[in-house]
């Protein structure tokens, strides 16, 4: 099956064109332009301040576009209330009633639809299984835990059907066990109701997990729009690599390239070395080479068959139980990463500190990049 | 000494209220008599047991009796209750947009609009109060602005009626309710309305179904803190209001300084802290649930 972002004849759900939003004189937003299909669960990930709160709240109806379209279902939004949006929202703070009980929190805006009193209190109660807060219905949001008030909000959010519903840090107020629970509990609501979800999180871990695409943005602007391997593995900046997990970065002059695969001159080391281009370079242009520690082998003796390789000496190492993550300092003063899972139980003659050792990556796991 | 500290507050209940309120009661169950003080029986504790006994045995509820008798003073209670009842809706009307605005007015200007509620408390309140006269009167400014603009050709009469106490009840006690209601305004989380605009509420309908009923601790505060002194009130209405406007605290008042009947003026202060007790004893009771909300 094709995904619907790879389909040229999809309609998106969510068209934003162009979009630019201004404060005062602060650009929030410059120029973003983004196509959300429908049943994607889509993030937008970034540091505090790059935007993506104000891009939510544009498509919730709650901040008008300086400049741009924002269409949702076909429709150009402009000048439409957030009251009179398919759309509906779960705050940051959650924005419970807390003069209302859980299941008049719930029934709030289905009491301002046209249904009927017995088909509110059943849409209750079947959000309320969905959430799994049965037994607290009667409950004020004050009696509630951090966790129980994030269902209510999540199933006030969802009560009224939504095509699309917003997601303002999710998790954000949850401790760190309860958070990686609620990613899979968040992830099977939106397949079972089938609606499609843009979550804003800074959370980069949080953003892989649970989303079919990222836009990972800053600044104002969108960097990459992606599936979580794509943006992991094939960044198209530096800037996105580094946001998304720790990376090595070499800097260097391309000096062969035929789009498919580069090699560069490696500055500090005056050796070539091998890689992907991730955008289009020319010969004799400056560029940067991103590695994930993960894909870096170390080894004792010369990886001869390897050709991106360095020597160095192993300065500290962190144990961290499953992993441990490598610190070689190369002949240059630098210090490369490298990570490796313990399959066995390290025994102590192995590597040392102070050990002489090879660092090797395969060519694929290169990534060249402008700089 | 943790026993010590629970006493303090109970001797300050003590020697402040239920001492006094014990004097008013002891006097309110003596009679009349051209003496000084001006009633009778006298308590003379260094005369003994005997003479303590003989006290305690001409104390009656005469004056109770009486105040049940003439219609006067339940016309009286009554009427200040409707005063003070339409006077607390009248000052709600005024004050809770003033504290809306005041709560949505930008956060640097704030301080100064909390400034200008309190500012008349600078001036001493008679003073203001006599200064409605001077508003409200025949010759006054309202009249002859009103006359000025062509909207009227002969001068309200508003000075010394019902209409001219609950103009100065809602200046003067303006304050009191603008403060709670805009503390518990202020504090509204102003991501409730937009989860309720985002529900489908319209703007006012968000103002009815959130604003409004988290308000409701700030209006009840605020309505009390009205409500309860202005049953009582005295200078207001007989500065402002006419010969026919009947307030107990003008009637408290005339007793006392007037007819010299202590007795029956203790009578009447006696019975007006009871009617007083119920709003109290409500405005503790909302207090104590907002405690508990916040807590």
């Amino acid at each position: 099956m094709t995904s619907p972002w790879e389909d040229s004849n999809a309609t998106p759900l969510i068209r934003i064109d162009k979009v630019t939003k201004r404060f005062g004189g602060v650009t929030a937003l410059d120029g973003v332009t983004l196509d959300i299909y429908p049943g994607e669960f889509f993030a937008l990930l970034g540091p505090s301040g790059c935007g993506k709160t104000t891009l939510l709240r544009l498509l919730g109806g709650f901040e008008e576009a300086t400049g741009g379209h924002v269409h949702i279902d076909g429709r150009d939004m402009a000048g439409v209330p957030p009251n009179e949006r398919a759309v509906n929202m779960m705050f940051q703070s959650y924005a419970l009633f807390p003069h209302l009980t859980v299941a008049g929190n719930i029934a709030f805006g289905l009491k301002r639809s046209a249904l009927t009193k017995s088909a509110i209190a059943a849409r209750v109660d079947e959000m309320l299984r969905l959430v799994q807060l049965e037994d607290l219905a009667k409950r004020k949001p004050h009696q509630l835990s951090g966790g129980q008030r994030q269902r209510v909000a999540l199933a006030r959010a969802l009560a009224k059907a939504p095509k699309l519903l917003l997601l303002d840090e999710p998790l954000g107020a949850l401790d760190k066990k309860l958070r990686q629970q609620t990613q899979f509990e968040l992830m099977n609501i939106q397949a079972k109701t089938n609606t499609t979800f843009v979550i804003v999180t800074h959370d980069k871990d949080e953003a892989m997990t649970m989303a079919s695409r990222i836009a990972v943005m800053d600044n104002g602007r969108i960097l990459q729009v992606d599936t979580p391997e794509r943006i992991y593995q094939s960044p198209k900046s530096i800037a996105v690599a580094s946001f998304i997990g720790d990376t090595n970065i070499l800097e260097g002059i391309c000096n062969w390239s035929d789009g498919e695969s580069a090699t560069f001159d490696w500055t500090s080391q005056s050796r070539d070395m091998t890689g992907i281009p991730g955008n289009a370079l020319a010969v004799g242009e400056r560029c940067r080479c991103v590695v994930r520690p993960e894909q870096v082998v170390i080894t004792f003796d010369e990886p001869t068959d390897m050709p991106n390789r360095v020597q160095g000496i192993v300065e500290d190492i962190a144990y961290l139980g499953n992993v441990s993550t490598y610190h070689v300092r190369l002949n240059d003063g630098s210090v490369f990463t490298s990570q490796s899972m313990n399959r066995q139980p390290l025994s102590p003659d192995a590597l040392g500190v102070n050990r002489s050792v090879w660092l090797s990556w395969p060519e694929s796991a290169a990534r060249i990049l402008r700089p | 000494m943790r026993r010590l500290l629970i006493a303090i507050p109970y001797l300050w209940l003590l020697a402040l209220f239920l001492v006094p309120f014990g004097i008013v009661l002891k006097i309110a169950l003596s009679d009349a008599a051209l003496a000084i003080p001006p009633y009778t029986p006298t308590l003379a504790l260094d005369e003994g047991w005997q003479s303590v006994r003989e006290f305690l045995s001409q104390l009656d509820l005469e004056n109770f009796v009486f105040l049940g008798e003439d219609a006067l003073y339940w016309k009286a209670y009554w009427s200040s209750i409707q005063i003070a009842f339409v006077s607390t809706v009248l000052t709600l009307l005024v004050g809770y947009p003033m504290a809306y605005a005041m709560a949505r007015a930008p956060r640097r200007w704030q301080p100064a609009l909390i400034m200008l509620v309190i500012l008349p408390f600078w001036t001493s309140f008679l003073i203001r109060v006599y200064a409605w006269i001077g508003i409200l009167s025949n010759e006054g400014y309202l009249n002859q602005a009103l006359l000025a603009i062509g909207l009227i050709d002969q001068p309200l009469a508003l000075l010394n009626t019902n209409v001219a106490v609950h103009i100065g009840i809602v200046y003067t006690y303006l304050p009191f309710l603008v403060l709670p209601i805009y503390a518990t305004l202020e504090r509204l989380d102003e991501s409730l309305l937009d989860a309720a605009r985002d529900l489908g509420c319209s703007r006012t309908r968000a103002f009815w179904s959130v604003t409004l009923p988290l308000s409701r601790p700030g209006i009840i505060a605020g309505c009390l803190l009205v409500f309860i002194p202005v049953i009582g009130e005295f200078v207001i209405p007989s500065v402002l209001g006419g010969s026919d406007t009947l307030m107990i605290g003008k009637v408290l008042w005339n007793e006392f300084f007037a007819n010299r009947d202590w007795p029956v003026a203790s009578a009447v202060a006696v019975v007006l802290l009871f009617i007083l007790i119920i709003p109290i004893m409500l405005f503790q009771h909302s207090a104590m649930d907002k405690r508990e909300v916040t807590a």
